[in-house]
């Protein structure tokens, strides 16, 4: 076969692409993907999934596609019911914006009343209403998505995985990553009105707390600050980066830290740590967002 | 093939912890899945589901997954089969199809959120004129930085093909760029 040089992608600099559409694809692609939330759902149902098939010894494969047909013919997001509330940090190395830690928090929810065998038509609107899991949307500009806060801790009318769906009000089956288990935030989770969209824009919580603050609390807070005070998000990502180094959030809190650069026109900086990024997550599923941050300051 | 490069060795299809693994591909494949399933015409309203079916589709499908054609090539295929199966279902239950759902609408405001929407808006409007198997390979190649190998894999044709395509949609594109500086140019 003749062979061919792989051409030169339109996004890297040394192509011959027209500057303008180079931004327009760094910063248009990510728009069809799905908000941080969406993803952690997805990651959630890969849970109960292959927790389910694990359990069930491959016979809920085929039950669980059976199931998901029924769904879609019912026209019904089915699936977006009886999955397990889990702390699924794999699930927050997605590419958008925010980084997923607002459904961390969910996993601090206090037990639910478990809802049992909801039918499956009203069941994520119903479910919804439940002081369940406290779910803090991201800020500014995540879709205002009220099934964010669905996720509803009902097993479905047809349940898929029995062994995945338990219906003890723990909500937490073999967190992946132990440290976000620790999330018992002080903080605005508590501001969720049942069905309304809280907003965690402002120091809502006790914005300055230092002393026992967890790593997750650290990065929302600089989450929350970073659009009207990208100065003071720096300052809670430098915290975090003294305080874990190391942490099970770090490629999170770099990300964010690059985006405060970026906002305060330190863009030296922010490519200076994008840099470092780059060489310590080499494989990183953020190294795309970095690039857009980065892109952004550049444009016209 | 020579030019496709091993990829997500860390995901073999013989990882004794299936629960993980699944978690694992989401973890590192959902945002690209739900984008291609975006692109193929799945509703911002049904995505979440389709990309569920999708990935029950892996979990079951995960044992027979050699590994050959890249974790996103194979990805790819089952993406693009749930959505054509979605796309007909649409047909059927609504009599439209869902080929230009609406967007999804980000609150405005931000300067930032605002510039990429126009980005997103302009992209958009760029590829919407190339036909779908071009820009299929477009898409893959230039978003979401596909090798060529890989992107010959996900689409189901020789690499040459691949090669051609996107040669094309290339040059479709900077017709459009061309086309929309004149115009901007006579406004």
């Amino acid at each position: 076969m003749k062979r061919f040089e792989e051409p030169i992608r339109w996004l890297d600099p040394r192509s011959d692409a027209p500057g303008e559409l180079r931004r327009w694809i760094a910063e248009g692609r990510d728009a069809l993907g799905p908000t941080p939330e969406q993803l952690a759902r997805l990651g959630e149902f890969a849970t109960a999934t292959a927790a389910g098939g694990a359990a069930a010894g491959g016979a809920a494969g085929p039950g669980a596609g059976a199931a998901k047909v029924a769904a879609v013919k019912g026209g019904q997001a089915l699936a977006k019911v009886g999955i397990l509330k889990v702390v699924a940090a794999l699930a927050v190395a997605g590419a958008g914006a925010g980084v997923g830690w607002s459904v961390l928090h969910g996993t601090g929810a206090p037990p639910a009343p478990p809802a049992v065998e909801r039918p499956v038509d009203e069941a994520p609107k119903a479910a919804s209403a439940l002081p369940g899991p406290q779910v803090a949307p991201p800020p500014e500009d995540a879709v205002p998505a009220p099934s964010t806060l669905d996720a509803p801790p009902a097993a479905s009318g047809t349940s898929t995985h029995p062994a995945a769906v338990p219906l003890s009000p723990a909500p937490r089956t073999a967190p992946p990553a132990p440290a976000t288990g620790v999330v018992a935030s002080p903080s605005p989770s508590t501001a969720l009105a049942p069905g309304g969209a809280p907003r965690a824009e402002g120091p809502t919580g006790p914005s300055t707390t230092t002393a026992g603050e967890s790593e997750l609390s650290l990065l929302d807070r600089a989450h929350a600050r970073m659009g009207a005070d990208p100065a003071g998000a720096l300052r809670a990502l430098e915290e975090h980066r003294s305080r874990y180094p190391q942490g099970t959030f770090a490629q999170e809190r770099e990300v964010l830290a690059i985006e405060a650069l970026v906002h305060l026109g330190r863009r030296k900086e922010a490519e200076a740590r994008a840099a470092a990024f780059a060489t310590q997550f080499p494989g990183s599923a953020h190294r795309r967002r970095i690039a857009v941050l980065l892109a952004l300051d550049g444009g016209p | 093939m020579e030019g496709v490069r091993a990829l997500e060795p860390s995901i073999a299809c013989t990882d004794p912890n299936p629960v993980m693994n699944l978690q694992a591909i989401v973890a590192e494949h959902g945002a690209f899945v739900w984008r291609a399933l975006r692109r193929q015409g799945v509703g911002a309203a049904d995505v979440e589901d389709v990309a569920q079916e999708v990935f029950l589709v892996v979990h079951r499908r995960l044992a027979d997954y050699d590994g050959r054609s890249g974790m996103r090539a194979w990805l790819y295929g089952i993406a693009a089969k749930k959505a054509s199966e979605h796309r007909r279902r649409a047909w059927l239950r609504r009599e439209r199809p869902v080929a230009a759902p609406p967007e999804e609408s980000a609150p405005p405001g931000q300067p930032e959120a605002v510039r990429r929407r126009e980005a997103q808006a302009q992209l958009e409007a760029i590829l919407g004129e190339l036909d779908p198997r071009k820009r299929d390979v477009f898409v893959l190649f230039e978003l979401e930085e596909m090798s060529l190998a890989e992107v010959a894999a996900a689409v189901g044709c020789p690499l040459q093909t691949a090669y051609s395509r996107l040669q094309s949609a290339r040059a479709l594109v900077q017709a459009s760029i061309a086309r929309l500086h004149a115009r901007e140019g006579l406004s």
